[in-house]
């Protein structure tokens, strides 16, 4: 009896401690942080089957935004040493040719989701609407270190 | 103005801070009390070493832009919330491809603003300033995004578009 309660005595502050900071002991599921991170927590999707697949598709569409991107940087580039010497003129066609570069990097953004509905469940598919603002900016290329604000997510 | 297209080597001070606030580690005094963050004009301030004069000149630029950038800030969330809806839908491929279309022009006039708007905080430093090569990109990339949460000098919790 002793024995028992003994063993009792020195389980209990455990357990009311795991309680207290809100843990059963197994670790708890963090918060999204990433853009990728917050559109399989808005799709609620299945961690096992269905995020390894949207990986897949997110990493092959990548590697088409990724030239993409480079082109936006040196477009915005350009706009910005007309607008500096006050070439205002000639700013017109870069702008042409940059809303052409954000038509196809937001056409890659709409078609990842476009192919992900395939792999989403009938529930699923209608939380698309408030995942897909993680999408923006997804795929252009990270600023160098520090340089400007994380990819993903105009809302 | 190549100086703008340089890519600089030295991490000044103000990139390591926004860095250290984009990755969530760091940024924290080792009581573990958070650090203050600058605000944008600081980062320029103290990229720069920008006196008085520069940061008010900077200061009335930027408030000016912002306000012309809040009807594109406006417009670009709501293409693309339109796009997402289009998306959720299945509309057919001309509907997505008309939706893609309508935000990449709000895309290109938010853009627009920026630059325009960075070339004139440019033309307020002084030569020396701009000979600053690692400060000029760190400024061309925290220009991107600048207008998107309405209050350009705060930093955003990473919105990009």
């Amino acid at each position: 009896m002793f024995r028992k309660l003994l063993i009792l005595a020195l389980c209990t502050p455990v357990a009311l401690a795991a309680q207290a900071s809100g843990s059963s002991g197994a670790p708890e599921p963090s918060a999204p942080t990433t853009p990728f991170e917050h559109i399989v927590d808005k799709l609620g999707l299945d961690v096992k089957t269905q995020v390894p697949e949207a990986e897949k598709l997110f990493n092959a569409q990548a590697r088409l935004g990724a030239s993409i991107g480079v082109e936006m940087v040196n477009l915005r580039k350009k706009m910005l040493d007309l607008e500096f010497a006050e070439k205002t003129a000639d700013v017109a066609p870069v702008l042409e040719s940059y809303t052409a570069a954000a038509a196809k990097m937001t056409g890659l953004e709409a078609d990842t989701f476009v192919k992900l509905m395939a792999i989403l469940k009938p529930n699923q598919q209608g939380k698309v609407a408030k995942a897909f603002p993680y999408m923006a900016g997804f795929f252009k290329p990270q600023p160098p270190r520090g340089r400007g604000p994380r990819r993903g997510g105009v809302e | 103005m190549n100086r703008f297209i340089g890519v600089g080597l030295a991490l000044c001070l103000s990139i390591g801070v926004v860095s250290a606030q984009r990755g969530g580690g760091g940024g924290r005094a080792p009581s573990g009390v958070s650090a203050p963050i600058p605000n944008r004009l600081e980062i320029l301030t103290m990229t720069f070493t920008l006196d008085k004069n520069q940061n008010n000149q900077i200061k009335a630029i930027m408030d000016t832009a912002q306000k012309g950038a809040d009807p594109i800030r406006q417009q670009l969330t709501a293409t693309y919330a339109a796009l997402a809806a289009a998306i959720q839908a299945s509309k057919p491929a001309a509907d997505i491809e008309a939706a893609v279309k309508a935000y990449a022009v709000q895309a290109t006039a938010m853009v627009n603003a920026e630059t325009k708007a960075l070339a004139q905080v440019a033309k307020t430093l002084t030569p020396t300033q701009r000979e600053n090569i690692a400060g000029m990109d760190t400024a061309f990339y925290m220009f991107h995004g600048i207008f998107l949460n309405g209050k350009w000098n705060i930093i955003p919790d990473g919105k990009t578009y």
